[in-house]
């Protein structure tokens, strides 16, 4: 079934089209607002669940199924603006970054901190962007599309992003 | 390892799993809650005018109900505005919570 397919039936009031949809985009929904609030993993949480529910409230408006992902995503990227910067300090504060991070998946819990640090550095469209394209993979035509900026904007903020964050690291040149 | 492939490393491990059962738990949950309380606040209009169109025809059916003890007019108001108001809370309450 494709995306288009479960928005259609999900517009039509059915609860599993709409489970469907949280199983197939819960993973790319979560990992954006990770590294959007930059390691506070509870608020990302639950600014996901959030998402979803706003989601499921508007379906019916979405204009262009196929595009669901990216309207999720633009969904998260407005609900999340205006808490990032309480939502980073507070994750600081309270090392949530740390207790809700597996140590089995290996790398050094310093790198994780100074990663999370970094990112926090970036300003939130720069930091979203590169949360989508850099980790995510995104295109940056699809970040565009989701975050509503420009598509020369995105390229800028990506490649700047990256580069700040390679600098703060210590892996590269600040471009 | 490059830089890059260094920095693509540490976002995977903020990688949420592919399938998680209690976030997706969680949100059904939460859908869940609130159709219900969507029902109950469509049928409490509902339920309002149909105790006041009781009430209003009162007349006509307490003659049915031999010996029945009726309400006066202001406390079958006041009852009403009571479920009423409890009702919306409820509501209210469920809504803030979902």
């Amino acid at each position: 079934m494709t995306d288009a397919d479960l928005v259609h039936a999900a517009s039509s009031g059915s609860d599993v089209a709409f489970s469907r949809i949280v199983e197939r985009h819960q993973g790319a929904v979560r990992n954006f607002l990770r590294r959007l609030l930059a390691g506070g993993w509870a608020d990302a949480d639950d600014v996901a669940q959030d998402v979803f529910i706003v989601a499921w409230r508007e379906i019916g408006r979405l204009e262009d199924p196929a595009g669901l992902r990216a309207w999720l995503l633009g969904i998260a990227w407005r609900r999340a603006q205006d808490g990032t910067r309480a939502a980073f300090r507070r994750a600081v504060r309270d090392g949530a970054w740390s207790q809700s991070r597996d140590a089995s998946n290996g790398g050094s819990a310093e790198d994780r901190i100074a990663l999370a640090q970094a990112m926090a550095r970036l300003p939130p469209p720069v930091r979203a962007c590169v949360a989508l394209c850099v980790a995510d993979g995104w295109s940056h035509a699809e970040a565009a599309l989701a975050l509503d900026l420009p598509i020369g904007t995105v390229k800028s903020h990506v490649s700047r992003g990256r580069a700040r964050l390679l600098s703060m690291l210590g892996g590269g040149d600040d471009a | 390892m490059t830089p890059e492939k260094d920095l693509e490393a540490l976002f995977a491990l903020d990688a949420a799993p592919r399938r998680d059962p209690a976030f997706e738990a969680m949100i059904a949950k939460r859908i869940a809650r609130r159709r219900s309380v969507a029902a109950v606040g469509a049928a409490a209009p509902l339920a309002v005018a149909g105790g006041a169109l009781l009430w209003g025809l009162r007349p006509v059916w307490s003659g049915l109900v031999e010996g029945a003890v009726m309400p006066e007019p202001e406390g079958a108001v006041l009852a009403a505005a009571v479920l009423a108001l409890g009702s919306a809370l409820a509501v209210v309450r469920q809504v803030l919570r979902g």
